[in-house]
């Protein structure tokens, strides 16, 4: 279920949600150029890793290796994104990395989840530019995020 | 060395046992003479024919193997499905051993990565227990923990194979079988919502995965193991399903461009692409060109699944509320 998004507040705490594909380099991209040396803008880096059920592992070994081989990439792929916004003049300690590891059939719910937790103001996101097919069966990140958020400072989209 | 009064393995039957329940269920001259006695599934190829499966301490007799004729496609066997007789009141039983396998999906030009879910089909089982719209069973694990379910075995045909001598001209099938067809498929629509409405999907929504039920009349979906990756949207796939059935269900049957040019139909030269269905590009969605009997409203239901489609369902809620609709106006 979608989290309750009905106060969230506006401010300058900033989450962006991330992968490492591409639309997400570009996403940082537009942060860090928009942004960057803006002094009290606080970013969140979110990297969701939805694990699939138990029994599509053959064993517990190759579940744990296969969270292993993702949650590897996905530090590697942050602690990139963390150096770009450094480099655009981002301080250190206004800069936080997360890797959600879990049962997230829904990144979009995830994602929202983790916005409210730390009570950001502004998601931003890359878009995936996903065909209609695609949409049709399995839905939109983008949308399900876009329908979901409500009285909400912004969904910041970066094609 | 083992006597036949021994008990055999984690089971109370001795062998001895297990022999005269084998005579209550099979003919004299079709009684092994010997039998391999199995507590442990993991090797399904090595569970054959005339052995003796024990599964939560009931003794299953094993027949042949189910083949994808009757739970899916083409005609090869499936050595991990096995028809058995339940030894304790002879009724037989389908055994979908435990068989972990991954494999890529491609729908029309999409291709997503699939896997059988046992862990999927047994919570299902439970969940749909008495539901005549759904097969009946439940779960067992076998001695090495893999997940057996015991099926109630289903006599009858496909609903898609049941539609096919109904009537005479299409719109003899339309106008006098069609209202009864499609009460039965409503009754299915709010089957799958049920799983919906309680977090699963079917996963595998086919028009050869729905048997026509002889004994009851119901239509009941079947084979429920297949699970993927939904992401953003549970019931996508299960509705896509759904749409390719009723337009199959509507039309008596497929119609594909092929079909129309082979009989030289002018409704071939009508067509664009945005009539077609949206995944599989040869068949026609919007049926009302082919049939102008058939109503706006459900023509509108078709068009959803048609690439022509601007809007979507996006749950068997909306999908179940629009053919209700079209119910309610046909006789």
């Amino acid at each position: 279920m979608p989290a309750n998004l009905d106060m969230c507040p506006i401010n300058k705490q900033i989450l962006i949600a991330v992968d490492e594909s591409d639309n997400s380099r570009r996403a940082v991209s537009y942060i860090a150029y928009m942004l960057g040396g803006v002094p009290e803008f606080n970013i969140t880096l979110l990297n969701i890793i939805p694990v699939p059920p138990d029994d599509y592992f053959k064993t517990e070994d190759e579940r744990r290796s296969w969270i292993e081989d993702h949650e590897s990439t996905a530090k590697k792929v942050l602690e990139e994104y963390r150096q770009m916004l450094i480099m655009s003049k981002f301080h250190q300690e206004n800069l936080d990395v997360r890797i959600k590891t879990g049962d997230y059939p829904s990144i979009a719910d995830a994602v929202l989840k983790v916005f409210v937790e730390i009570s950001a103001g502004t998601i931003v996101i890359g878009r995936r530019g996903i065909s209609k097919k695609e949409e049709f069966i399995f839905g939109s990140t983008s949308s399900r995020i876009l329908h979901s958020i409500k009285n909400c400072a912004a969904l910041w989209v970066v094609e | 060395m083992q006597t036949n009064q021994d008990p055999v393995s984690s089971s109370d039957f001795t062998r001895e046992q297990i022999r005269v329940l084998i005579t209550r269920c099979l003919d004299p001259e079709r009684v092994p003479k010997q039998f391999k006695i199995i507590t442990d599934t993991t090797d399904y190829f090595n569970v054959d024919y005339d052995d003796v499966v024990i599964l939560g301490e009931r003794p299953y007799l094993i027949r042949n193997n189910e083949r994808e004729g009757r739970f899916g496609i083409d005609d090869q066997q499936k050595f991990w499905v096995k028809r058995a007789k339940d030894l304790t009141d002879g009724s037989t039983k389908i055994l979908k051993l435990t068989f972990l396998e991954r494999f890529e999906a491609k729908v029309g030009e999409l291709r997503f990565e699939c896997f059988r879910s046992p862990q999927k089909e047994a919570r299902i089982l439970d969940l749909v227990h008495g539901n005549l719209n759904f097969m009946q069973g439940h779960s067992v694990k076998d001695s090495e923990g893999n997940i057996v379910r015991v099926l109630d075995y289903i006599v009858g045909k496909t609903m898609a194979d049941s539609i096919l001598d109904l009537g005479g001209t299409h719109e003899d099938y339309f106008i006098n079988h069609f209202p009864h067809v499609l009460d039965e498929f409503i009754d299915l629509v709010k089957a799958i919502k049920f799983l919906h409405d309680n977090g699963e999907k079917h996963g595998d929504i086919r028009r050869d995965h729905i048997i026509k039920d002889t004994q009851t009349g119901k239509c009941r979906w079947i084979d429920f193991d297949f699970n993927y990756i939904h992401k953003e949207n549970l019931a996508g796939y299960d509705l896509f399903g759904l749409g390719n059935i009723l337009v199959y269900l509507a039309a008596r049957g497929d119609i594909t461009l092929q079909r129309l040019k082979k009989n030289n139909s002018p409704v071939f030269y009508d067509l664009s692409e945005n009539d077609l269905n949206i995944i599989f590009n040869n068949r026609v969605a919007n049926l009302r060109k082919v049939f102008p009997y058939i109503s706006d409203s459900l023509n509108f239901i078709l068009l959803h699944f048609s690439v022509g489609a601007n809007v979507y369902y996006e749950t068997t809620d909306e999908f179940l509320m629009d053919l209700q609709e079209v119910r309610g106006n046909l006789p």
